[in-house]
């Protein structure tokens, strides 16, 4: 006899919707399964016949074949599992055949006939909605983000035996009750700029890198307050639209990182250590898997310590910080991760690290323009903001809060409403995205503004590709004042937080 | 030629008929009636000198104009009309035309008549000046070195930018740039000089024959390193901040001072007439005949200490004003040009003949005022007022945008403020990200 299952394999944060076949016929006794699967595929045999024991359902002692169709395509995870036993059952008529017509399912199984979750369900879930699959078994744990996807019906089951109710009955168990957080609020606020003293200018600089999405970097010396601030930005960007939610959750879901209680409500926020490799910084290995840069996608990617970053790594980061996807190509599999995040890198100013404070700083010239020339490269071109963070005194300090995240963000979110409803029907989505038709649009400013920028470019303190990246910064900050027009004031405004495009003057 | 008698000693106006002595130090006042109606007939009398001219060569010009009056009158043939009128000249009536017309008169007796220029066997009796006084007084003084420059007024397009670099350079050296506002290398190098002293930036543009002015846009304050290698010069400053100390620009015009000579130049005038300014030996009205050319071309020469050709055809005006220049004893400069090209036929043969290469203002600035005084004379721009708190503060030791929000600089004012500062050279920014003032 011959069953079909519908399940789902995932490769990268794509789903390929896989038909399992399994064809049982009289012969020698035996299990093969087929169709390019992996190791965990190929361990499946001893998950699916263990399980099935335990849950009092019958192994058929014959031939059996499992083809995960399409045979040409690699598989690989443990949620086939599920599929496969769903087939032995129905081929050999434990359950009703047709009842698989209605139902895909996903899953890994234990030896006992226990269901576990495994990662992706989210993806799969709504794959299952586009392959117009009215149902989807998952292990119970898994069944609340599966649950996220309206327009199917989400079976959330423990064991095997349980499967089998759902499939020859059709009673479907509840969903479980949502998780309540016991004690504080589960979704605690994170870290606020209310903690923030001093400061003023990086939070002003902060504010506008927010407002435009665009790349910031900030300089200082060690303890000056970088991290702090950097870890506040995620804070100051605007709240996370549906859409976005969607996919940062999806890509959780698949990087198995979800925490499984509804859409992410948060932007995430990713600092990976500067050790980290370029394919962990963008995504690879065999299947493969996202990177860091993926799993901030709608959030932010601090790099801290910028220059300790090997250089392989941070030209992977080329084209996620162009194009905002990242494709990893692979033999058979190539996958295409979205990399859209708002970069906020830390470094010091300077070997020593105190550049910023002359009397401490011990670096000679040589040390500090070598230093500097480190830093260039893909990344610095793509960055458009570059402040210098000082420490506070010890007055700022004692003083109250600069500013609180909820008062920036509220200017950041008027800024974004702007650019929302200027750049519609383009392919930009924030002033940082504009590429140069757009800004000669958009961006240009009054002849005030012309000339300044004009004299900057012939005194080289800013070369061809600063000079659009100065009109997009220009752009927000007239946004965030509220204006129009782009005047000579934010133009010089957006100098200032440029970035040298060469490596500045040192001290004598 | 007949040389000029030094003027003798001071005495009361001389009654009406009596051929008139120039007067130094007199009691008399300043523009002296004597001045006034000499300028006014020369004016009066400028069609009869155009004929006079013409039937007997231009070099006949500096003779007839170093007659003294009656027999100015009686070489063009005058008429009973104009010694009538010679008779009743009035002083204020005169005053009050130039002052309508917006022109101030400076006579030879005035102590701002440019030393250099009494010097000339024919030197103008009267200068009606358009533009602030002062400014004239400055850009003229006697320390004040003055470079002309010169050339074609269908210059090539080499030709153009190099007077362009040029009129900038040397006005950024503070250095006064005389020329004719003609078409071409004239209005070229005045626009030069009114970008280096911060005017009008980019849209008054020099043009070859009808071109219209160079368009504006990104080409401000900057303009592209001309041929001579130069980039922009050092002291450019921001839209309207005009800086004090750079040089300015001089125009002697053919006609009268009021009116722009071409038509066309109205703009480059109105901004010569606003940041510099227009001389002319001519009173208001006088419209310019074709002698008038050759003996402003005089004055030119006359204010300058050198003079530089940049590009003239065979047989051009701008040879003659170098010849001019030689025959006064001052410099001449000359801008090799291509010898396929007829534009540098005359620098080239100048440079032939003995003239200074000149290939860009610290040539230029060399022979004016000595080797090595373009890294001395080079301005440092002026701090502009509304920026002036900001620098203090900055020379004082807040080093960064933070810094002086602590003392209560707004943000955005600290930003855009240490922006504008940094472009005018006036702070610099270090490798550790903190700003200090420039010496």
């Amino acid at each position: 006899m011959l069953a079909r299952v519908t399940t789902f394999s995932i490769a990268g944060l794509e789903t390929r919707r896989v038909t399992v076949e399994v064809d049982i016929r009289p012969g020698l006794p035996g299990f093969v399964i087929v169709g390019l699967g992996d190791a965990a595929v190929r361990e499946a045999r001893e998950r699916v016949r263990a399980a099935l024991l335990n849950s009092g359902f019958e192994f058929p002692q014959r031939r059996i074949v499992a083809n995960l169709a399409p045979a040409h395509l690699r598989k690989g995870g443990s949620g086939f599992d599920l599929a496969i036993a769903c087939g032995i059952l129905a081929a050999s008529a434990q359950v009703p055949p047709s009842a698989l017509a209605r139902w895909a399912v996903f899953g890994e199984l234990s030896l006992t006939g226990e269901l576990r979750g495994c990662r992706g369900v989210l993806a799969v879930a709504e794959a299952t909605r586009r392959a117009e699959v009215p149902g989807l078994l998952v292990p119970r744990g898994r069944a609340r983000e599966a649950a996220l996807v309206d327009g199917i019906e989400i079976a959330g089951v423990r064991t095997m035996h349980e499967v089998g109710r759902v499939l020859t009955e059709g009673s479907v168990p509840d969903l479980p009750p949502p998780v309540e957080a016991a004690g504080p609020a589960r979704e605690e606020p994170g870290p606020d700029l209310a903690d923030v003293r001093g400061h003023h200018v990086p939070i002003q600089a902060l504010r506008i890198a927010a407002a435009g999405g665009h790349n910031v970097l900030l300089r200082g010396a060690p303890g000056s307050g970088k991290t702090m601030l950097a870890r506040r930005v995620p804070s100051i960007l605007p709240p996370l639209t549906r859409e976005e939610a969607v996919e940062v959750t999806r890509i959780q879901s698949l990087a198995g990182i979800y925490r499984g209680d509804g859409l992410a409500t948060r932007r995430p926020f990713r600092a990976p250590h500067h050790s980290i490799s370029a394919s962990g910084l963008v995504g690879g290995g065999a299947w493969p898997l996202p990177g860091e840069a993926t799993l901030a996608h709608h959030g932010v990617l601090f790099l801290d310590e910028l220059s300790e970053f090997s250089r392989p790594a941070i030209e992977a980061l080329r084209q996620p910080l162009e194009d905002g996807y990242a494709s990893i190509i692979r033999g058979q599999h190539s996958a295409v991760f979205p990399t859209r995040f708002m970069l906020v890198a830390a470094t010091n100013p300077c070997p020593c690290g105190f550049a910023s404070e002359p009397q401490r700083c011990r670096c000679s010239q040589a040390d500090l323009q070598r230093y500097v020339r480190r830093l260039s490269g893909p990344l610095m071109d793509r960055i458009d903001l570059v402040h210098t963070v000082e420490r506070p005194s010890a007055e700022a300090l004692a003083a109250p809060a600069t500013a609180t995240s909820a008062a920036v963000r509220a200017d950041v979110e008027a800024a974004r409403e702007r650019q929302a409803h200027r750049l519609a029907g383009t392919s930009a989505t924030c002033n940082a995205h504009m590429e140069a038709a757009l800004v000669r649009r958009h961006a240009w400013p009054d002849e005030a503004g012309q000339r300044l920028l004009a004299l900057a470019y012939a005194r080289d303190h800013i070369s061809a590709r600063g000079h659009d990246r100065v009109l997009k910064v220009a752009r927000t900050i007239a946004d965030l004042e509220g204006s129009e027009a782009v005047a000579a004031d934010h133009v010089a405004q957006a100098l200032s937080l440029r970035g040298a495009d060469q490596p500045a003057e040192v001290l004598a | 030629m007949t040389a000029a008698a030094l003027p003798a000693v001071a005495e009361p106006a001389s009654p009406p008929g009596e051929p008139d002595a120039g007067r130094f130090g007199g009691g008399e006042p300043v523009p002296c009636r004597a001045c006034l109606r000499r300028t006014w007939l020369v004016g009066e009398l400028a069609g009869r000198i155009e004929h006079a001219a013409r039937a007997r060569g231009a070099r006949r010009i500096a003779l007839l104009l170093a007659l003294d009056d009656h027999a100015l009158m009686r070489a063009v043939d005058a008429g009973d009309d104009v010694a009538a009128a010679y008779r009743r000249f009035e002083r204020d009536a005169a005053l009050e035309a130039a002052d309508a017309a917006g022109l101030a008169v400076v006579c030879r007796h005035d102590a701002r008549y440019p030393a250099c220029l009494h010097r000339l066997p024919d030197a103008p009796a009267a200068l009606h000046v358009a533009g602030r006084l002062e400014r004239f007084e400055r850009l003229t003084e006697a320390g004040q070195p003055a470079v002309a420059i010169v050339g074609a007024r269908r210059g090539s397009s080499y030709g153009l930018e190099v007077a362009r670099a040029l009129g900038r350079g040397l006005a950024a050296a503070d250095v006064t740039v005389v020329s004719g506002m003609a078409l071409g290398v004239d209005s070229a190098a005045h626009a030069g000089a009114l970008e280096a002293s911060g005017a009008v930036a980019g849209r008054v543009g020099a043009s070859s024959g009808g071109l219209g002015a160079s368009s504006g846009g990104l080409g401000a304050c900057a303009g592209p390193a001309g041929a001579s290698g130069v980039g922009s010069a050092g002291a450019v400053a921001l839209p309207g901040h005009a800086l004090v100390g750079a040089g300015g620009t001089v125009a002697v015009l053919a006609g009268g001072a009021d009116r722009p000579y071409p038509a066309s130049k109205r703009r480059l005038y109105e901004a010569i007439r606003e940041h510099g300014c227009v001389v002319s030996e001519l009173g208001p009205g006088v419209g310019a005949r074709r002698w008038c050319f050759p003996a402003r071309n005089r004055i030119i020469a006359g204010l300058a200490r050198l003079t530089i050709v940049v590009e003239a055809m065979a047989r051009s005006g701008s040879l003659i004003t170098a010849e001019l220049a030689r025959e006064l004893g001052r410099d001449v400069g000359a801008v090799p040009g291509p010898v396929t090209s007829p534009l540098s036929t005359g620098p080239n043969a100048l440079l032939a003949d003995g003239a200074h290469v000149v290939c860009g203002p610290e040539d230029a600035l060399d022979l004016a005022c000595g080797v090595g005084s373009w890294a001395r004379r080079v301005a440092r721009p002026a701090v502009p007022e509304h920026l002036a708190g900001l620098h203090a503060a900055v020379a004082a030791g807040a080093a960064s945008p933070e810094a002086l929000a602590q003392l209560g600089v707004p943000i955005a004012a600290a930003l855009a403020g240490l922006a504008e500062l940094e472009l005018l050279g006036l702070v610099r920014r270090t490798a550790g990200g903190r700003y200090e003032a420039t010496a």
